[in-house]
């Protein structure tokens, strides 16, 4: 019976098909974050060229540094290239073609600067994922440490532990957020580490509670009788039966950690310019609200579509556990 | 969230608050598990407060730009006389307690909490309770009138859609909450301000501020309805958030209800279903959600900051995010302690709330 659980919880997971088609949009948003230098970039992907077979858009060659791929797209000045679908690089401006609409040549408008919004969307998804999965990451972590301790000890370090969680509770979140990258230099890393350190409370509190239901259960009696090691019991024993609320809880965190991140950028907080980010793209467009709707359109739209993916996951992850622990 | 069968603690138990700190002994933790659960509650206070108080005072000592060199920064902008600067400094370090060792500073500090004198604002040197006592009631409105609406609408539906439960009309609720929980605020913000304020679209509503140039001299109905125009949009903007989360709240505490024996019992004693939905069922629902607006008040005074923001309102909210850019550190200390103090307060009110309601609570295991 081997991978019975997480084998249920598939067979489970699979009646909802919200869920499962949620999963395959969160499937195709890492797919897209991963191939965004080959999706939108200026370069082409294969360029055949004196015989030579080339792929300037995910390699660097050293030969291509001066080269200006977009006259030569424009020019057809070249002998077999394949070039991706979106021809501009993020930070590709074009002071021609400002603040335009919609158009065959920019699917999705350009921004102030004449930069293309869709390629900025597509490495955008790239900051989303990435903050949204470290910032999680570190509040799992520090959650599931603190957590387990509390509950497996009880006494006075949970009377301790809970003080400190009541007071992590009682600091507003988005200002203590908001006043940490302040002080700290701007950077992604700030960011993740910002959210990180603040989220961890209710991860910690739901380990907690569940060390403290499987505390006195007999498995945990019998490993403490045979004489293991402390950490051995709580990391070994105890942890891997806590751990599913656990889950669920972190794909709601990292649909939470995606909307802080571009509420932070959107405030002006977030990831430095000029790095593409949905938030800072959606900032960028208070400045012309009166008609630049592409610019508050798609950005807010990326956002929208990826948080429901990860909060119709974790939906799904939900039922299908309390479905497993109703058997 | 469980409901626990009667212990024994019965009613008349409430009668008791409040309580004689004095009597506090394990006869009372024996005989009156309630009020030894209300005794230990009010008490654990005070270590989160201390907390609190350090957290805050330490930070504050650790930011970059103290009192001092902003002081003689300001004496240097404005080309006073050409002093002494080491003695300036000596005499600012005595002004200022630098010379006493921290834990002086420290109860100094703490009584300028208790006084609410979180000093002045390096920005305008208006002190800073001044700034946030003038935001307060900005605040308050918005969030108010947003939290009525929101709680007016999301009962109803909670308790229409588990009554309903599993039809299509539950299901297209649920798909709705679900997407306007996932909808982020600023973007709707944004988007409603494209479309509904001037620009290429519709012109229905002011695009920012509390109300028109010249407002107050109106009477008082057009100023009212000058208000409420202004309003409209970031009322909206907020409810539709609280909404999506009270509604489910709402709904899973009246799934949690109907799933009980005495509901049960209620429908076999052959109740009619709407004396067992609303005598039976809906009062004990409400419990959670009403405990939970106690933990809302905070939030209410201190605003939003995002929606404050865009819609440029004077508010707590607003407050903050322009003390955090222009780092005027003792609005955003003020402002944090203020806070600070009201969460644990909703918290300590909210856990008082859920004890006092609901007479059914095992207190053993608190």
């Amino acid at each position: 019976m081997k991978q019975s659980f997480s084998r249920l919880v598939w067979r489970q997971f699979k009646q909802r098909r919200m869920s499962v088609a949620a999963l395959g949009v969160v499937i195709l948003l890492f797919a897209i974050a991963l191939l965004a230098s080959a999706l939108a970039n200026d370069r082409p992907i294969a360029l055949k060229r004196e015989g030579r077979w080339t792929f300037p858009a995910l390699v660097y060659y050293p030969e291509y540094v001066g080269t200006d791929f977009t006259e030569m797209r424009e020019a057809k000045d070249y002998g077999w290239a394949l070039f991706p679908p979106i021809p501009y690089r993020p930070t590709q401006t074009d002071l021609d073609l400002i603040l335009e609409g919609p158009s065959a040549a920019h699917w999705l408008g350009t921004d102030s600067t004449g930069r293309d919004v869709l390629a900025r969307m597509i490495y955008g998804s790239r900051i989303s994922l990435t903050v949204g999965f470290v910032a999680v990451g570190i509040y799992v972590l520090i959650g599931i440490l603190v957590g387990a301790i509390a509950g497996y000890f009880g006494g006075v370090i949970d009377m301790l532990f809970q003080r400190v969680v009541e007071i992590f509770m009682c600091f507003p979140t988005l200002i203590l957020i908001i006043a940490v990258v302040a002080i700290l230099p701007p950077s992604i890393y700030t960011v993740m580490i910002a959210i990180g350190l603040t989220g961890w409370t209710g991860v910690a509190r739901l380990v907690r509670g569940e060390f403290l239901k499987l505390r006195s259960q007999e498995f945990v009696v019998a490993a403490e009788a045979l004489g293991l090691s402390t950490p051995r019991v709580i990391f070994r024993h105890i942890l891997p039966n806590a751990l599913a609320p656990v889950f669920v809880s972190a794909t709601f965190g990292v649909a939470g950690a995606i909307l802080l991140e571009s509420a932070l950028s959107f405030l002006g907080f977030g990831v430095p310019p000029p790095t593409p980010s949905w938030g800072e793209i959606l900032s960028q467009s208070r400045d012309y609200v009166d008609f630049a709707w592409w610019l508050t359109l798609f950005p807010g739209l990326a956002i929208f579509v990826t948080i429901t993916a990860y909060n119709l996951v974790g939906e799904g992850l939900r039922e299908a556990i309390d479905a497993r622990l109703k058997f | 969230m469980r409901y626990f069968p009667p212990q024994g603690v019965g009613h008349p138990e409430i009668r008791c608050f409040p309580i004689v700190i004095s009597r506090f002994s394990f006869y009372i933790v024996l005989r009156y598990p309630m009020r030894a659960y209300l005794i230990k509650r009010l008490l654990l206070v005070i270590p989160t407060l201390i907390g609190i108080s350090l957290i805050v005072f330490f930070i504050s000592q650790l930011i970059p730009g103290s009192p001092i060199s902003m002081q003689i920064y300001q004496l240097s902008q404005a080309g006073g006389p050409a002093t002494d600067t080491q003695q300036l400094v000596e005499e600012l370090r005595r002004q200022y307690d630098f010379d006493k060792p921290i834990s002086v500073r420290y109860l100094k500090w703490l009584k300028g909490m208790f006084t609410l004198d979180f000093g002045t604002s390096i920005k305008d040197r208006k002190p800073v309770w001044d700034k946030i006592a003038e935001r307060i009631p900005v605040s308050l409105q918005i969030s108010f009138i947003s939290l009525f609406l929101a709680y007016l609408i999301a009962v109803p539906i909670g308790v229409f859609s588990s009554v309903k439960q599993g039809t299509w009309m539950d299901n297209g609720i649920t798909v709705i909450l679900f997407i306007l929980y996932s909808l982020p605020s600023f973007w709707v913000a944004t988007l409603l301000m494209m479309f509904f304020c001037g620009g290429e679209f519709w012109d229905l509503f002011p695009i920012a501020g509390l109300s028109s140039r010249g407002a107050e001299d109106l009477p008082f109905w057009s100023w009212l309805g000058d208000r409420v125009w202004h309003l409209v949009l970031p009322v909206a903007c907020m409810t539709y958030t609280s909404l999506a989360y009270l509604s489910r709240y709402a709904k899973t505490g009246m799934l949690e209800v109907i799933r009980q024996d005495y509901i049960t019992t209620a429908r076999a004693k052959g109740l009619s279903e709407k004396t067992v939905i609303f005598k039976h069922a809906f009062r004990n629902s409400l419990i959670p959600i009403i405990t939970l607006a106690a933990l809302l008040v905070p939030a209410m005074l201190g605003g939003s900051v995002i929606i404050e923001t865009i819609f440029n309102l004077p508010g707590m909210g607003q407050l903050s995010f322009e003390a955090i850019l222009s780092r005027d550190y003792p609005v955003i200390m003020g402002i944090t302690t203020c806070t600070a103090v009201l969460t644990l307060a909703g918290l300590l009110l909210s856990d008082l709330l859920y004890v006092l309601i609901d007479p059914r609570i095992s207190f053993e295991s608190r």
